[in-house]
C-alpha cells in the first residue's frame, strides 16, 4: 500500500469517522512511539511513502484519548540517534508530521541540509604489520554509517572522497556508537590530504585528531577552528583484536 | 619527547615557570614552528574553548592557522633531509621501500630516522614497522662512528 491510496473506514474493525489519525513520516527501517502521561502507543499500520527511502506510520487515535490540554510526544529513532515532535490531538482531524533522522552525509549544523560531494569512501591507512587490515563500510537507509576494520593491528577509515571547506566552521562532532575491547582505538580526524595517515595504535600523525578513551556512545566533538581551507573528514579505527566497529549516526559542522 | 603545556593547553618546548611537562610522542619528526602552533589536551582532561565549547582529550589540533605551521613543517623536513642527505641517510617518500636496506641501515620517512633491524627490505616492499626501530639523527652519526 502506498500513501496516497485511500484508507476505508467503517466497518468492523479498522478506524471509525470519530477517530483521529496521526501521519508520521520517518526513514524506512525506524521505530516509531507516541507517549503521554505514561501512556505508550504504537502505529496501528505502516505505509510506504511515495519516496521509498520513507516510511509513514499511521496511528489511530479513539475520542477517549482526545486531549486538547496535553500533548503526544512522537519519538522516531533508528536505534542509536532519535528524533521527536509533540502534537495535540483533540478532535477527529487528519494530523501529519515528519521526523527527520540523520541522512547519512555531512552537514552544516544550525542550516538546512547541503549535501557534501562524492559521499564517503574507505581509506586504509598503514598496517603496522603485514598484510594490510581489511576495512569496510556500508550505509543503511536511515543513515547510519556502520564501519568495520577486521584484522590484527589493523587500520582503517571511513573518509570524505573529496574535502570540505571548513573556513566557517569551528568544530567537527560525529555522533557515533562503537565497540571497544583489548587495545582497539577510535579517532575522528581532519586532514589536509588522504596520505601519510598513521593509525599504529601508538600515535597518530594526523593534522586534527581526537582519540577518545575506551568504549563510545554519544557525540564526539573535533576543535577545527584553525582550519582555513579544505581537509578530508575522517572517523578511524585501530583494531588489535578481530574485529572493530564504528556506528556513526550523525556528523556535522558547526 | 617532552613537551610543555600552558594553561590553554598550547605546546612550548620551554618552561617559562608555569607550564607542566607531558611526554609524548605526537610530534616525532616535527619542527618547533609546528610543534608551537598546537594544542596537545591530554586523556582524561577537557579543554573549555574561548565560546564554552568543551573538547575531551586525547586532542591534538592546531591553535594556530594550519596552512602556516604546514608551510613551517615543509621548510622544517627541507632543511633536515639536506642535513640528513648530506650524512648520506636516504630519504623514502612514502611508505614503500624504494630500494635495498641491509640490517643496521638507516632511512628517514616523513622527517623520521629509522634503524632496519629485522629482515633486509627490497625495492617495491612495503615497510612493516617490525622490521625498523625509530632512531635519531645522533645515534646514526654515533654508530657510523663505531664502524
Amino acid at each position: 500500500m502506498i500513501l496516497g491510496d485511500p484508507i476505508i473506514f467503517g466497518g468492523s474493525g479498522g478506524p471509525s469517522a470519530s477517530d483521529a489519525i496521526l501521519t508520521v513520516t520517518v526513514p524506512t527501517g525506524s521505530t516509531v512511539t507516541m507517549t503521554k502521561g505514561g501512556v505508550s502507543v504504537t502505529p496501528t499500520m505502516w505505509v510506504q511513502a511515495a519516496d521509498n527511502t520513507l516510511d509513514c506510520a499511521l496511528f489511530v487515535i479513539s475520542p477517549s484519548l482526545f486531549d486538547s490540554q496535553n500533548a503526544w510526544t512522537v519519538t522516531a529513532t533508528n536505534g542509536i540517534s532519535s528524533a521527536s515532535a509533540t502534537v495535540t490531538i483533540s478532535t477527529n482531524n487528519a494530523y501529519d508530521m515528519e521526523l527527520q533522522l540523520w541522512a547519512g552525509e555531512i552537514y552544516m549544523h544550525g542550516e538546512q541540509y547541503q549535501q557534501q560531494t562524492g559521499g564517503f569512501e574507505v581509506v586504509r591507512v598503514m598496517a603496522n604489520t603485514a598484510p594490510i587490515a581489511q576495512a569496510s563500510y556500508g550505509t543503511t537507509p536511515n543513515g547510519v554509517i556502520s564501519l568495520s576494520v577486521s584484522g590484527t593491528n589493523a587500520n582503517g577509515a571511513v573518509s570524505t572522497v573529496n574535502p570540505i571547506d571548513l573556513s566557517r566552521f569551528s568544530t567537527m562532532t560525529v555522533k557515533l556508537q562503537s565497540n571497544s575491547f583489548g587495545n582497539n582505538r577510535l579517532y575522528i580526524m581532519a586532514n589536509s590530504t588522504k596520505s601519510g595517515i598513521i593509525l599504529d595504535g601508538q600515535n597518530n600523525n594526523c593534522d586534527f585528531y581526537y582519540k577518545p578513551a575506551g568504549y563510545q556512545t554519544g557525540d564526539l566533538t573535533l576543535d577545527v577552528s584553525a582550519a582555513n581551507g579544505s581537509f578530508y573528514l575522517l572517523v578511524g579505527g585501530f583494531s588489535s583484536d578481530p574485529t572493530y566497529v564504528c556506528k556513526i549516526s550523525e556528523w556535522y559542522l558547526s | 619527547m617532552k613537551i610543555y603545556l600552558d594553561s590553554e593547553y598550547r605546546c612550548h618546548l620551554s618552561d617559562d615557570g608555569t607550564m607542566r611537562e607531558v611526554e609524548t610522542d605526537a610530534f616525532d619528526g616535527k619542527g618547533s614552528v609546528y610543534i608551537e602552533g598546537y594544542r596537545y589536551v591530554p586523556s582524561g582532561e577537557t579543554w573549555i574553548r574561548s565560546d564554552g565549547v568543551a573538547f575531551k582529550g586525547l586532542m591534538v589540533t592546531p591553535a594556530k592557522d594550519f596552512n602556516s605551521l604546514a608551510t613551517a613543517q615543509t621548510q622544517h623536513e627541507h632543511d633536515e633531509a639536506q642535513r640528513w642527505g648530506s650524512l648520506g641517510i636516504p630519504q623514502e617518500q612514502g611508505f614503500t621501500a624504494t630500494r635495498r636496506y641491509p640490517i643496521g641501515s638507516f632511512l628517514s620517512i616523513y622527517g623520521e630516522i629509522y634503524e632496519v633491524i629485522s629482515i633486509i627490505l627490497t625495492g617495491g616492499q612495503i615497510i612493516p614497522w617490525s622490521n625498523v626501530k625509530k632512531s635519531t639523527v645522533e645515534e646514526y652519526i654515533n654508530k657510523k662512528a663505531e664502524d
